[in-house]
Order: structure tokens, then sequence, then C-alpha cells
């Protein structure tokens, strides 16, 4: 099993036991909540690099904000399908975070199906490592930047996170969403470095 | 290696490679292609391992540069996926003969 993150602010093992005392309903959500902050960045990413995916993962993500459409386990397979890898042409940032993004709409929609809190916790980490990456690209070749936890678009992305778990318990899905969007323009404009 | 490589979420093991090389010096070079380590991996470095980063590189590429850069002379790699043809000649053109599941290469 994969290990529980601790880094500074953002703390898996933390993420986890506040997911477990939240209804299911309220950690798929939450899993919702990562997923759309990361897709103001994933539509800029299939913009410039003509990618058709956009659609596809934006139907899966509105889906399962939208509790009727229940066709989750087979977009999960699409999910899994589209999400970019590292040996397929020439990685960008922009890259990088659409692995992100791709990968945590389909935890979005495991968690809707299953409920589980590891499911959603990775979700979580999608976050954390798109704003890795961000925050990486400043480093010089064969070095990184240490303490990522002091950089903007991290701690954009851990406020993001508690901010979602706050929240799932207690707004509505629209304020949820509402929410998500505005850090995800944020987070899209430390992506296209005009934040 | 192993360890490295299960430090990512499911999905992300699914579309990352990993590597681990050790060197002459006893110094050992974790490295990850494309978009490099990620947090919880470079959270499982022991003291004195080299974390390698070189953007858009395959993993073994970016072990490889990491030891030239720090003057170390590779011994053996583990990679978490098969070998490309363009890692392998790399890899043999440093002078490493390449396993024959293409998982792992070794410098005699």
């Amino acid at each position: 099993m994969t290990e529980r993150l601790a880094h500074g602010d953002y703390d898996e093992s933390q993420i986890a036991d506040r997911l477990a005392a939240l209804p299911s309903v309220a950690r798929a959500l939450f899993a919702c909540a990562c997923a759309e902050r990361l897709m103001a960045a994933f539509r800029w990413f299939c913009d410039i690099t003509g990618s058709a995916s956009f659609k596809v993962v934006r139907e899966a993500l509105d889906a399962v904000w939208s509790p009727d459409d229940g066709d989750w386990a087979a977009r999960e397979q699409d999910m899994a399908a589209l999400v970019p890898g590292d040996e397929e042409g020439e990685l960008s940032l922009g890259s990088a975070v659409a692995q992100n993004a791709v990968a945590c709409v389909a935890y979005a929609l495991q968690v809707c199906q299953t409920g589980a809190v590891q499911t959603a916790v990775w979700a979580a980490r999608q976050l954390y490592d798109a704003a890795d990456a961000v925050v990486q690209q400043g480093a010089a070749v064969q070095t990184y930047i240490e303490d990522v936890g002091q950089e903007a678009p991290v701690q954009l992305m851990v406020r993001g996170i508690y901010a979602a778990l706050e929240a799932a318990g207690t707004s509505s899905p629209a304020d949820l969403r509402a929410g998500a969007r505005t850090d995800g323009e944020a987070f899209l404009r430390f992506v296209t470095g005009s934040g | 290696m192993d360890e490295l490589q299960s430090a990512l979420d499911p999905i992300a093991q699914n579309s990352r490679t990993t590597a681990v090389m050790s060197t002459e010096e006893g110094t050992d070079i974790l490295a990850s292609g494309g978009r490099d380590l990620s947090p919880a991996q470079r959270a499982l470095a022991n003291e004195g391992d080299i974390l390698a980063r070189s953007p858009g590189a395959h993993a073994e590429i970016t072990a490889l540069e990491a030891a030239e850069k720090a003057g170390l002379t590779p011994s053996e790699i583990a990679v978490s996926r098969a070998m490309c043809p363009a890692c392998q000649a790399a890899i043999e053109s440093s002078g490493g003969v390449i396993n024959d599941d293409l998982l792992g290469a070794y410098w005699p």
C-alpha cells in the first residue's frame, strides 16, 4: 500500500482521518472538489496541445458532480486510458499537470463508487503533486526545490484541500464547486506563469 | 526500486517509470522519468542519496546524467518498466550491459 505523505502543512494521515469522519457522499464531493481545482489547467493544456481529451474528462467530472448520472465505472476506465504517460513524446509542465488532472477525475469516479477514504486521499495528492510540478519548474537541472510548502502554488492547493475537507460535509455541491473553480483559475495562472 | 515506485498512487505507478542506480562509490541515485521524482518519492531518500532531475528525460537517462554530474561510476541500475531502445543504447554506450528482462543493467 502507498505510504501516506506528510510534508509541511500537507498531511495525508490527517486528511484520511478527517475523510473517515465524513459520510461517503461527502468524500465523493471532496474528491470532485479536488479534481475541479485542476480542470482549468487541464483545459489550458488541451487547448495548447490540441488534445481532444478535455470534453471527455469534463463530462466525466460533471457526471460525478451530478448524483443522477451514475455510469461511473465505464467513465473511470475511460479516464485510465487518457492519463498521459511519461514516455509519450515531449513532456511539458502542462502534461505533468494534465496527468494529475485526469488521475484526479478517475479517483473521484472511484470514490463515488466505493466511498474509499484512501482513494479520496489519492485525489488530494494529485493537487499536491501538480503544485509541486509547477514549483519544480523553477529548479535548475539535477536539483529540486526542497521546501515546497513555502511556495505559493503549493500553499494554494493545500489550502484548497483543507477548505474542501471543511466544506464537503457542510456546504452545497454548488458552493463547493464554485470555490474549487476559483482556486483552479488561480492555479492556472501559476501554470502559465502569469500568477 | 519497488519501494520508490510504490510511493506513487496507483495511477501514477502505471504511467511513470522509476530507476535506482547504485554506484561504485556507494552513493545511490534515485530517478523518475518525465516529470521526475514526486514529493512522496523524494521523501523516501536516504541520507546521501542523489535525487536526480532532468525534466522530460527518461529515468535511465536522468540517472546517468546525475552520475556523470556527480563524478560517480555507475555499477547497477534497476527500473520499474522495461527499458526503451534509446535508453538501452545510452547505457550500452556508457559501458553497461542490459539484463535480459530489460529491467536493469550492470557495468562490469
